[in-house]
């Protein structure tokens, strides 16, 4: 239900949330961005998020084990923050993820993958994908 | 309303970054192949648009995201198509402003190319998609330096990015492994499509169908081919008048078949690969070329035919054909929608 930005500031909301950013992993171009990056290098967090995405939806067969089935996300876990991945499905084509960096002390990762999920599908309305049936249905029910 | 800037050829992305600085209001027209329009609202960009990629209509029509009557609807009925949809709840915020975004980095990647070429400026002139976002014309024009070193390190050569595109008929090694949207690519290389042909029709950025292209190249699982780049650019207006190459060729088949087999054999010889997805279909069309076309066309074809290919040789010309009627419908579409 929200756009780009709010998107963002509710990431940021998060407990422990240090920087948040919607990224095309085609590319490694961040369409939106909030909050600091590891190293304060954005670039470098943007194309090394997208080379880890693609590797871990093409470069092994994790993906593949019944039809379907798709990387949902990747969580990299150092001594001193945890960086999370959430792919943004839209029914049109994109090929975007949601990406958080956590304070390891502060940050709930189980919490926040949850949260970060919601986030996610709150964006493009639909859970599923399937937008396109529930997009105005609801809406007229919800007016009766 | 017309600025001076007529009929001068610039690159582009300089003409871009002076009516951003400026502040501008208005359209910039690009000419050349493919060519495009920016959007600037006050110096922002707003929206790009090119016949080399699909638009915010075609990737949420194509995609199933809307229907077709929805997007043709909110377009016939407001200056604001965009904000109008999301006001009716057929679309998210965030879906519009995610899409947008696609849409104007990847037309801008085909507009904004660095080739000089003819500008013009249409001070005042707006998209009726309405105002969904900025884009800064500096970051955008960075964005697009890195976005064409990826594909020259993907693959140096840019053959696959105009030329017509065959699936190779053989694979290059014993075991493949493709990802889903190289699959559904390779299927669709029918030797007559370009790589914008397959972006609109699967409704996929034309950016990524590119990057993906020279992927398959470098793997040797797509080539372009070597025939006239010119007839593939005339491909693409007027899908119509492909009466040269091989489906001249194939339309005169039946009647004299053995003058014809060197033009329409490279894309014969790669038909039958591709085409076995569309079996059930090519069989009520293959009769009437099967008649003429067999004993003429068995004795030069035979070196080049594998074991289990025998029955290949008359059936390409109907199943090509097929393809060529599903674009042609296609386009058709596209076109409607657009309007």
């Amino acid at each position: 239900m929200s756009g780009i930005d709010d998107c963002l500031v509710q990431a940021m909301a998060i407990h422990g949330a240090i920087g948040a950013s919607i990224i095309d992993h085609t590319t490694g171009f961040a369409v939106g961005s909030l909050g600091r990056a590891p190293t304060d290098d954005p670039d470098a967090t943007w194309a090394g998020t997208a080379e880890i995405v693609n590797v871990a939806a093409t470069g092994a067969p994790f993906a593949s084990t019944r039809p379907g089935d798709r990387v949902e996300d990747v969580i990299i876990t150092t001594l001193d923050g945890y960086h999370l991945i959430q792919q943004v499905h839209t029914v049109f084509d994109s090929r975007l993820v949601l990406y958080l960096w956590l304070d390891r002390s502060q940050g709930n990762l189980a919490m926040a993958r949850r949260q970060l999920r919601m986030i996610a599908d709150g964006v493009t309305g639909a859970p599923d994908g399937s937008g396109a049936a529930t997009g105005p249905a609801p809406t007229a029910r919800a007016g009766r | 309303m017309k600025t001076p800037r007529t009929g001068r050829t610039v690159p582009p992305r300089r003409t871009l970054s002076q009516l951003s600085a400026a502040g501008e209001t208005g359209a910039l027209h690009v000419e050349g192949d493919p060519g495009g329009t920016v959007y600037l609202t006050d110096g922002w960009i707003s929206y790009i648009e090119s016949p080399a990629s699909p638009g915010v209509g075609e990737l949420l029509t194509t995609s199933g995201r809307l229907p077709g009557e929805v997007w043709q609807a909110a377009a016939a009925s407001g200056d604001e198509v965009g904000p109008l949809l999301v006001a009716q709840g057929h679309l998210t915020r965030g879906e519009l402003e995610l899409c947008t975004l696609g849409a104007i980095y990847d037309a801008a990647f085909f507009v904004l190319s660095p080739a000089p070429t003819r500008v013009r400026f249409e001070a005042g002139e707006r998209h009726r998609l309405g105002p969904i976002c900025q884009v800064d014309a500096a970051v955008l024009g960075r964005e697009l330096t890195r976005r064409r070193k990826l594909l020259d390190d993907a693959h140096p050569s840019s053959d696959v990015d105009t030329g017509r595109l065959l699936a190779a008929p053989r694979a290059p090694v014993p075991r493949l492994v493709v990802t889903g949207p190289q699959w559904e690519l390779i299927v669709h290389c029918d030797g007559h499509r370009t790589a914008a042909d397959l972006a609109r029709l699967l409704g996929r950025a034309g950016y990524t169908t590119l990057l993906e292209l020279r992927r398959l190249a470098a793997a040797g699982l797509v080539t372009a081919r070597a025939d006239d780049p010119a007839a593939a650019k005339a491909d693409r207006p007027a899908p119509a008048a492909r009466a040269d190459g091989p489906a001249a060729a194939r339309s005169d088949a039946p009647a004299r078949p053995a003058p014809d087999r060197s033009g329409g054999a490279p894309a014969a010889q790669k038909s039958p690969a591709p085409q076995r997805a569309t079996g059930s279909r090519r069989t009520a069309a293959a009769a009437p070329a099967a008649g003429g076309g067999r004993p003429a066309q068995s004795e030069p074809r035979l070196p080049r035919r594998g074991p289990g290919q025998q029955l290949s040789g008359p059936d390409p010309p109907p199943a090509y054909r097929d393809e060529l009627d599903e674009t042609l419908l296609t386009r058709i579409r596209s076109g409607l929608e657009a309007l």
